[in-house]
């Protein structure tokens, strides 16, 4: 967290836990990619959502932060491993990877994302007064309020993406079980 | 002093659930001898008998009082499951192995934390909140812990590296993931009928017997529906597919031994125990008498020379007694309904979550949340 990210961290001790939470999540977000167990990879996934969820918790905004552990680490994460455990996907799976083409790669795309990085980020304050003041004191109340006024387009709008993917789901399932004649 | 009060909290919970599930293990030993015609746990080793003069009043009380046998679950156990070897299956990573244990006990523990276990009181002038985290998504955080609870037996089924765990993994985490839907729902219900995600204010809303129970007519069918998701979340009763010992040898601890097997055994009865505390705070007034009214305030009811007992600490005392034994009848109605009835086929399993739990559900929001509009708003 080199950039001008403009925390406010009222005392040493918050600011103590943030630093060991953002840790946590970079540390867990890396081994996602290192990892050559696929179930490792995840649970380090589901420890970067959780660390997500408590940073969630210092800024003062539980309802996402419980939604974060609900939604992400607890039915996302689930299904994820549900997938890798019928797939069996086992720890033999490994991609033969030539280290110096991939080294290559690396080097290449470091400094665009770096540069990425410097430019766009520097300047964001990550805790806009906006988002400060409708979320911190009512949370649920008044996340339920302006999800029924001000955002309720896009509210219905989500909710139809996800009915529509749910029938895609039943779809998808119900041609194949036909096809195996089950 | 307030650290050292959240220190002595947090101990008075890790304590409280671990006599829990010590206790709802003891209740499954002799209700299970009740129905089948046996004795059961009735005794406890030399160690209380000869040796210790301090220990002998404690043995005769329990001795008097026909419960001997807790001593087993209480010490003995822990004991005995500690000392013994330690087996980690071929192929697998140690760690992942280790891990499955922890994970299937944390969120259960940690769910402990923002349920309210006592009334409020006050003592040498420092506010004493009954619960560890009062928080104002108290029921989400519960729901969230939930949905962490699947990862324990995932693990569970992938580390045992062989086909009865990973068929028992599968099992329970398709199971878990069912009925966390319909509980979902009740727990929307819930929020609908007191109108808040905080276990504090769904409290004090049935204070003066004013239970949840009572208070629509459809809080009957969402209890019944929450205590079945109980059962099928905690896999027990006619639920226990994952663990079906006559297809599946143990499910998804086959693998495990000693104190990590012991680990899944206390989560799975301390979940029972925690589903017993959360059906008597959202429908049974938690700590509410329902015939009288608990002691508030702070006069001095009797003074103990180290300290005063106020009228409010003994309120306190009194409420916490009258939830445990709330949450000990339930716990005993899940053990009695595990050892009355037949197991289900895994298929009748999936059906009832979702073909009938799941709608039940939803309809019983949309009547409760009519009702409310209708008659409780304001």
């Amino acid at each position: 967290m080199g950039f001008s990210l403009q925390f406010k961290l009222e005392n040493t001790m918050e600011s103590f836990i943030f630093y060991i939470l953002s840790g946590l999540c970079i540390a867990s977000a890396m081994s996602v990619i290192l990892f050559r167990n696929p179930i490792s990879s995840a649970l380090a996934l589901v420890v970067c959502m959780v660390g997500i969820a408590g940073i969630f918790v210092l800024l003062d905004a539980h309802f996402i932060a419980m939604i974060q552990l609900a939604v992400y680490a607890g039915a996302i994460m689930v299904l994820v491993l549900f997938v890798i455990m019928l797939l069996n996907v086992g720890s033999g799976y490994e991609i033969h990877r030539s280290k110096f083409v991939w080294g290559l790669v690396g080097l290449v795309i470091l400094p665009i994302f770096t540069y990425l990085f410097w430019t766009q980020l520097s300047g964001i304050s990550i805790l806009p007064p906006t988002i400060k003041d409708t979320v911190n004191d009512g949370t649920v109340e008044k996340i339920g309020m302006l999800l029924f006024t001000k955002y309720l387009f896009a509210f219905e709008l989500a909710s139809v993406v996800i009915l529509s993917a749910l029938t895609g789901a039943v779809l998808i399932a119900k041609s194949n079980s036909k096809h195996n004649n089950l | 002093m307030e650290y050292l009060i959240l220190f002595l909290k947090t101990a008075f919970v890790l304590q409280l659930v671990i006599l829990l599930a010590s206790t709802c293990t003891w209740f499954e030993r002799k209700v299970s001898a009740l129905i089948q015609d046996r004795v059961g746990a009735n005794r406890a080793g030399t160690f209380f008998t000869t040796k210790y003069i301090l220990l002998k009043p404690v043995f005769f009380i329990l001795k008097i009082l026909g419960i001997l046998g807790i001593i087993n679950t209480l010490f003995c156990d822990p004991v005995k499951a500690i000392f013994k070897e330690d087996f980690v299956p071929e192929g697998v990573s140690n760690f992942m192995h280790s891990l499955a244990p922890f994970l299937a006990v944390l969120p259960v523990f940690m769910a402990f934390a923002v349920i309210p276990l006592a009334p409020d009181f006050e003592i040498g002038g420092y506010l004493i909140t009954g619960q560890l985290a009062q928080l104002n998504v108290g029921v989400l955080f519960l729901f969230a812990m939930g949905s962490l609870a699947v990862y324990g037996v995932v693990i569970a089924g992938l580390t045992g590296n062989n086909k009865f765990s990973f068929l028992g993994g599968l099992r329970a985490s398709a199971q878990m993931i069912s009925y966390e839907l319909a509980m979902g729902v009740c727990f929307v219900i819930i929020a609908v009928t007191y109108q808040s995600l905080d276990f504090h204010t769904i409290i004090s809303a049935q204070a003066g017997g004013h239970w949840g129970i009572f208070s629509n007519p459809f809080a009957w069918i969402t209890m019944i529906i929450l205590f079945i998701v109980g059962m099928a979340e905690t896999k027990r009763g006619p639920f226990d597919m994952p663990e079906a010992e006559s297809e599946l040898v143990a499910g998804y601890f086959t693998e495990y031994s000693g104190m990590k097997f012991l680990l899944f055994w206390m989560g799975e009865f301390a979940e029972i125990a925690l589903f017993s505390l959360v059906l008597s705070v959202f429908f049974f007034g938690a700590w509410d008498p329902l015939l009288f009214d608990l002691p508030t305030g702070t006069a001095v009811f009797l003074n103990l020379g180290l300290f005063d007992l106020t009228y409010g600490m003994l309120g306190a005392l009194l409420g916490h007694i009258i939830l445990m034994s709330k949450v000990m009848f339930f716990c005993i109605l899940q053990v009695t309904i595990r050892w009355s009835l037949p197991r289900f086929r895994f298929d009748q399993l999936m059906d009832l979550g979702w073909k009938y739990l799941l709608p039940m559900s939803l309809v019983n929001l949309v009547l409760t949340a009519a009702w409310v509009l209708a008659f409780n708003s304001n």
